[in-house]
């Protein structure tokens, strides 16, 4: 679906490597054609004239030669066996707007209600690859993740290392337990449990109203989910903070370091560049760990909420959360955002 | 001026040193000056001298040479203030300098990257001309962790104790800093939970909810309300990030060491984003393998 850069990749690949094969013969033949039976011959020519010299200079320049043939093969290898994480993020978002959400939708409003459990389970699945893949590209290069340029302006203010939130999910629950309890203390009568939305069934936009076993589904919720979900929040409210104190140490550690290796490297910027290289790279491997600890926190509450929920309630919830992602990218809403302009005045950004 | 020598050269050291090689020059004038005095403005005056010395033989050379030493006091002396002068001046120079380039910060953060368009305020926070390697080691909030403002200091301060001496008043920088770090990571924690109410929170607000489903200019503005919030707390990060620099400039650093804070702070963002950017151009996008993802 998405093309890569080269499309003639197999044949090329196929080139390289027949040349490397052939230059690798090459060396083999030169140093086994090497007259090593005669010796003492040898050492009557100046050193520089020295057979044994010039085969093995011969011998470096095409091993130096192999050696890049090598390097370029593994970047094209690499280029062929991976893909940029932009593209996947575009292909991942087209699945799940065009595929995965009409298909629960289908199975929610729809003529199959029993198929409702299998919908829920390939949207779980396809949010936890999408997780998956992003500590693949963390582990890759966790600044780009961190900042990702996939997502567009509208998304980016709300990301929180990388991506949402993890309390955004326990917040979408608590979001439906509240509406429910709202809707209780101003029911007048039984047609306000019918909640009628725009569906996008896909195809065709329709105007449904939830089935009332749905609408009902976060009435009255058993006391265990309420527990459930406090917990989920209180085991956040541990790691999250402790996160962003990790990753200011971080900060703080390199920057300091940063100052310190300025003031002895001034004059030498190659050796400079070499200590910079060093100390990046050690707060990037902490960094990723953290990204990595954020994600796995993101994936545990989505599967815990998954399981502490009933069938319907993980179908609305999940509905809810693809929902909210398409939203951010809904492109009349881009282009009337990107063009806005900003009402706040100069008043309003006083000195201290 | 700084009283121990540095075994570092640095720009102020070469001024200091050209300076005294000047005041040597200046030096060899007076010298010429003196040798032709005789001849110069005061030559009626020394003419007066010399009707004395006709008249009054024996203590004429004794006289003479207190002439000439009180000349050459008053010259020393002249060119001494002049010396004073100049350093004053300087020093006024330096301070101006440094003034200037708080008010360049201040300028930048409160006029220059004022956003007039809401799509502006997501550049302030991730701004697409600062590689993403220099955004994740060293910002917060878009621009330069406050409290790593004083990292840096830190830093300068640590390395100051042990070899060189880069900075003159580390002794009670050294004691100041631990609490103020600590205090200013208690503003940036005040200001990051204000922004995380918004990324959970808040973000409920946006028209994307069912429960309120908007569209067109509703959804606009519910749009254009976060961004309003988004911005304040920004403002509130920038504002922070000043004052920090206020404080070391003005109130921790006297005003030579403010100047060499100065030149380090650049250099260091310098050395971080020259390395950054070579990365960027190097690495190329970021990319999954394809094996694992099927995997998924």
């Amino acid at each position: 679906m998405y093309g890569f850069p080269d499309k003639r990749s197999p044949h090329r690949s196929n080139q390289t490597k027949a040349e490397i094969q052939s230059l690798k013969a090459h060396i083999s033949l030169k140093s086994s054609s090497y007259p090593s039976s005669n010796p003492n011959s040898l050492h009557l020519l100046p050193l520089t004239q020295h057979p044994r010299c010039t085969v093995s200079r011969e011998k470096k320049r095409i091993e130096r030669i192999v050696s890049k043939m090598l390097k370029a093969l593994a970047i094209f290898n690499r280029k062929k066996n991976s893909r940029p994480f932009k593209d996947y993020y575009n292909q991942w978002f087209n699945t799940l707007k065009n595929k995965l959400l009409p298909g629960l939708r289908n199975s929610i409003y729809g003529s199959s209600p029993a198929l409702i459990s299998i919908h829920v389970e390939m949207l779980h699945h396809h949010f936890q690859s999408y997780y998956h893949a992003l500590d693949l590209a963390a582990s890759s290069d966790v600044s780009q993740v961190l900042f990702p340029d996939w997502r567009n302006s509208l998304e980016k203010p709300f990301l929180w290392l990388g991506d949402f939130h993890p309390y955004l999910f326990t917040n979408l629950v608590r979001s439906f337990l509240d509406n429910d309890s709202d809707d209780e203390d101003e029911r007048n009568d039984d047609s306000e449990v019918l909640i009628p939305c725009l569906v996008d069934l896909g195809d065709k936009s329709v105007f449904s109203e939830k089935p009332w076993q749905l609408a009902s589904s976060w009435k009255d919720p058993p006391k265990t989910l309420i527990t459930q979900i406090e917990q989920i929040e209180c085991g956040m409210r541990l790691m999250v903070p402790s996160m962003v104190t990790r990753m200011r140490n971080a900060q703080a550690g390199f920057v300091e370091k940063s100052a310190q290796d300025w003031l002895q490297f001034r004059e030498k910027k190659e050796a400079a560049k070499a200590v910079v290289e060093e100390s990046v790279k050690a707060e990037m491997d902490e960094i990723v760990c953290i990204f990595l600890d954020a994600n796995r926190l993101r994936r545990t509450v989505l599967a815990e909420i998954i399981s502490a929920t009933t069938v319907n309630q993980a179908a609305q919830f999940l509905e809810e959360l693809a929902q909210f992602l398409i939203g951010f990218r809904d492109h009349e809403l881009l282009s009337e955002f990107e063009q806005c302009k900003t009402s706040m005045s100069k008043q309003c950004r006083l000195r201290h | 001026m700084k009283g121990t020598p540095s075994h570092s050269l640095k720009k102020y050291d070469l001024e200091y040193d050209y300076e005294v090689y000047e005041d040597c020059e200046e030096r060899r004038e007076d010298k010429e000056i003196l040798k032709k005095e005789p001849e110069g403005v005061e030559i009626d005056d020394i003419n007066g001298r010399l009707q004395c010395m006709t008249l009054h033989k024996p203590e004429a050379s004794k006289k003479e040479l207190k002439w000439q030493k009180h000349g050459l006091w008053r010259q020393e002396q002249k060119s001494r203030v002049a010396r004073l002068e100049k350093q004053l001046k300087a020093r006024w120079e330096l301070e101006g300098l440094i003034e200037e380039q708080l008010n360049r910060f201040y300028s930048y953060y409160n006029e220059a990257m004022l956003p007039s368009q809401l799509k502006d305020v997501t550049e302030l926070l991730m701004p697409k001309w600062t590689p993403p390697l220099e955004l994740a080691s060293v910002t917060w909030m878009g621009d330069w962790r406050p409290s790593a403002i004083l990292n840096i200091l830190q830093g300068l301060v640590s390395c100051s104790s042990s070899a060189s001496s880069y900075l003159l008043d580390s002794s009670e920088i050294e004691k100041l800093l631990p609490q103020l770090i600590h205090e200013t990571r208690i503003e940036e924690a005040v200001i990051d939970e204000e922004m995380a109410e918004i990324q959970v929170t808040c973000i409920l607000h946006l028209p994307f909810v069912t429960r309120n489903s908007q569209q067109g200019a509703s959804a606009l503005s519910s749009v254009r309300s976060e961004f309003k919030k988004i911005e304040q707390v920004v403002t509130k990060a920038q504002n922070l990030r000043f004052k920090v620099l206020e404080m070391v400039l003005k109130k921790m650093l006297n005003q030579t060491d403010a100047a060499e804070f100065l030149v380090a702070f650049e250099g260091i963002e310098d050395m971080i984003h020259q390395f950054a950017a070579n990365q960027k151009l190097q690495k190329g996008p970021v990319t999954v393998p394809v094996k694992a993802l099927q995997y998924c």
